[in-house]
């Protein structure tokens, strides 16, 4: 009986607020504007880029993250450390130097600080216009790495992945009302209508339902009249396969 | 230690005690309060930035000592994309507010107060904000050349009671090119009249050879015909431009195009839908069926077929038959001469000659559901005047008849027994070219139920509108609009015509 007086008049005692005494940590996040909304907690995990866009003398390009650190701000500036982690599901490893700029190299790694007062920055990935880029795509899987500044955030949120070509390469937001993604279907597309069909495109063309209606049937009316022109030989895909517009 | 225990149980058995206390109630009984408003109408029409709402409402209680305090509240509806927010316009009991919204129905709310008690009672008014154009009936006429639209005036009751002649090129500089073809109503129109993406009340304004959509409030242009697509068709021949089900449709030269109203949208039609996963060459009637509770039906009349169509898709759906149709719905080596709409269920009514056999004419009531698509054939006797009509349109809801012209006679038909029956003759000189059943209940003082003639005279039109009795024409009209071309289409426009008002239909 006792005990379960003891019990009640501890249930009432008032919580003390608990601080924040952890140490300072580092991971990547959404956009700073989307911070407060869990649905974009995972959001820019991946960026796909492609210089085919580009014109032929520019020979590199930047990739943006936004990273933060967890903890509160700080008096000082912050480094903080990235390394690439090797893509071991047979994708094509971006190599250092080559396809990109090497997180040590002097004219990016000074980027990488969260400056004195601020808890968050972006950060730039230097991507190099290299010969593979023509033929192949390949991937940079970026994870910070603890230092004497930061210890690791979340698990979910402290690697963050680029592909790289000089191809024409899926964008990011690709909707389903175009179907299956293929090199020659997308080339088509930009041929049948004089858009770049890439990720910026896609997002002011999904803002308008309609807008997406006309182009599915401006591409769907062209591969038409391209296989009623080729009926030996109708539209096929790098792999083979029919190109087909749901 | 005893002692602690005694003390602990008393303790407990005190708690219990409590949590077992007896509801003694303070409940009163009494009669509920009534607080009743009197002195304030369903709706008024007013002019923006030019007429007042002047009231002063009577309010009670049903007890006594009631101590009242008052708002008065106005918000806007059909909002997209936000929430309606009130704003209060007044602390009083009487009001008397200039009103300075923009055209188009807004709620003005009225709450008493009781302070003694803390009863509300709320009362709800529509104003409807109207400009010069909002009211009347709209003529859509032409000089061979270019089309225009002359405005009617109906500020107290249906019958005009004066005239805006071309109204179109007034306001906008330009006339339309081609003859005038057709006339309809969006409520939901999307543009960005007041600067940002809204709901806007839009008429399509159609001729042969040039469309507009233009804002009723202002009847400035908000699209012409090229703006009206992504990508302009590069021959301009509409035939329809009108709501339907969650979509607005274009038919141009035979081809059909859309915008799905339900999702985000600017106004601007998609690309033309295509007839089969073969882009088989299509090109429909310009008659219709077509309502905004269901998809529409068209007329291919390359392949002599009715096809349906969503605003949401880019292909034409076919359609299936019904089992025990007189006519099969696809391929039917018909040519279709008229259709229209008759209920909204849909049914309508379609006239037909054959392709093969030109001297066969066929009537056909049709149930046009797009999965039982059914058809009731009546062979024409060529002896028969519809058998040589001009002119045909439905009879909506009411009589199953339909009405057709025949020279310079108007004639009914009585669809369940064929009986004709001559309805009008015009004056010599006067040539008929348009006829139209015109029906509108949705306001009391300005509903009506006409069967409309247009007929021309050198330069001029004359439309007639006569009410009928059991399908029978009046001996004389109701309503006399006059003025310079020849008649397309008439429309009558409030600020309670909304898209689905009318049944639409040539």
């Amino acid at each position: 009986m006792v005990a379960l007086l003891l019990l009640t008049w501890a249930a009432c005692k008032k919580e003390d607020y608990k601080m924040f005494t952890d140490v300072a940590r580092i991971q990547f996040g959404p956009d700073v504007t989307r911070i407060y909304q869990t649905s974009f907690n995972l959001a820019d995990t991946t960026k796909d880029f492609t210089f085919v866009y580009n014109d032929p003398t520019n020979k590199q390009d930047t990739v943006w993250f936004d990273i933060y650190a967890i903890g509160g701000i700080s008096t000082k500036d912050r480094i903080f450390k990235l390394q690439q982690v090797a893509d071991t599901t047979g994708a094509l490893n971006a190599v250092p130097g080559v396809d990109y700029k090497a997180f040590t190299d002097a004219s990016v790694n000074s980027k990488y600080v969260i400056k004195a007062g601020e808890r968050n920055t972006l950060v730039p990935i230097v991507l190099l216009r290299s010969a593979t880029l023509k033929t192949a795509t390949v991937t940079l899987i970026i994870k910070v790495a603890a230092n004497d500044d930061f210890q690791l955030g979340e698990t979910t949120n402290i690697w963050r992945k680029v592909t790289s070509t000089d191809r024409l390469s899926k964008p990011t937001n690709w909707s389903s009302a175009f179907g299956t993604y293929s090199v020659v279907k997308h080339q088509f597309m930009i041929n049948a209508t004089g858009k770049k069909w890439d990720q910026a495109f896609f997002t002011a063309m999904l803002s308008d339902y309609t807008l997406m209606l006309y182009y599915t049937n401006v591409c769907k009316t062209a591969l038409i009249n391209y296989n009623n022109a080729n009926p030996s030989n109708p539209l096929r895909d790098e792999t083979g396969a029919l190109v087909v517009f749901p | 230690m005893k002692r602690l225990y005694i003390l602990t149980l008393a303790v407990t058995i005190a708690a219990m005690v409590s949590s077992c206390y007896k509801d003694k109630g303070n409940y009163s009984y009494d009669t509920n309060e009534v607080i009743t408003v009197t002195g304030i109408a369903g709706s008024y029409d007013k002019i923006s930035k030019q007429e007042k709402v002047t009231l002063t409402p009577t309010v009670s209680s049903s007890l006594p000592n009631a101590n009242f305090e008052y708002f008065w509240g106005i918000y806007e509806t059909s909002v997209q994309g936000s929430v309606p927010k009130i704003d209060t316009i007044a602390k009083t009991l009487n009001l008397d507010y200039l009103i300075t919204q923009s055209a188009k129905a807004w709620v003005l709310v009225f709450g008493a107060k009781n302070k003694t008690t803390g009863l509300q009672q709320l009362v709800t008014s529509t104003i409807n904000v109207i400009t010069p154009f909002t009211r009347g009936w709209y003529v859509l006429k032409d000089d061979g050349t270019s089309t225009d639209l002359d405005l009617f005036l109906t500020p107290t009751s249906i019958v005009p009671s004066s005239q805006i002649n071309n109204v179109f090129s007034l306001i906008n500089g330009k006339k339309l090119n081609g003859k005038a073809q057709f006339l309809s109503f969006d409520n939901s129109y999307k543009s960005m009249v007041t600067g940002v993406l809204g709901n806007t009340r839009a008429m399509f304004v159609t001729s042969d050879k040039d469309a507009s959509v233009i804002d009723i409030n202002s009847l400035l242009v908000i699209r012409d015909f090229n703006s009206m697509f992504y990508s302009p068709p590069t021959i301009k021949a509409p035939t329809y431009v009108g709501p339907g089900t969650s979509s607005d449709f274009f038919i141009n030269a035979g081809q059909l195009y859309s915008i799905y109203s339900m999702s985000s949208n600017v106004g601007q039609f998609a690309a033309r839908q295509l007839k089969d996963a073969l882009n088989t060459d299509y090109n429909l009637s310009k008659y219709f069926i077509n309502f905004t509770l269901a998809n529409p039906i068209f007329f291919d009349e390359t392949s002599s077929s009715f096809v349906s169509a969503g605003g949401a898709g880019t292909v034409l759906n076919s359609v299936t038959d019904a089992v025990g149709t007189a006519m099969k719905a696809n391929n039917n080596n018909k040519t279709l001469l008229y259709m229209g709409i008759k209920t909204s269920t849909p049914t309508g009514v379609a006239l037909f000659q054959d392709k093969t056999n030109t001297s066969l004419k066929i009537l056909s009531s049709i149930t046009a559901n797009t999965t039982a698509f059914s058809m009731v054939n009546d062979t024409l006797l060529n002896t028969s005047k519809l058998y040589s009509a001009n002119l045909v349109t439905t009879n909506l809801v009411d009589e199953n008849f339909i009405y057709f012209v025949v020279g310079n006679q108007v004639w009914s038909r009585n669809l369940s027994n064929k009986f004709e029956q001559l309805q009008y003759t015009a004056a010599a000189g006067e040539t008929i070219t348009f006829i139209r059943h015109k029906k509108y209940t949705s306001e009391v003082a300005y509903a009506h139920n006409y069967i409309a003639i247009g007929t021309k005279s050198g330069a001029n039109y004359t439309v007639r509108m006569f009410t009928k009795t059991s399908g029978n024409l009046a001996a004389s009209p109701d309503v006399t609009m006059t003025g310079s071309g020849s008649v397309g289409d008439i429309i009558y426009i409030s600020p309670s015509v909304g898209s689905n008002t009318y049944l639409q239909t040539y």
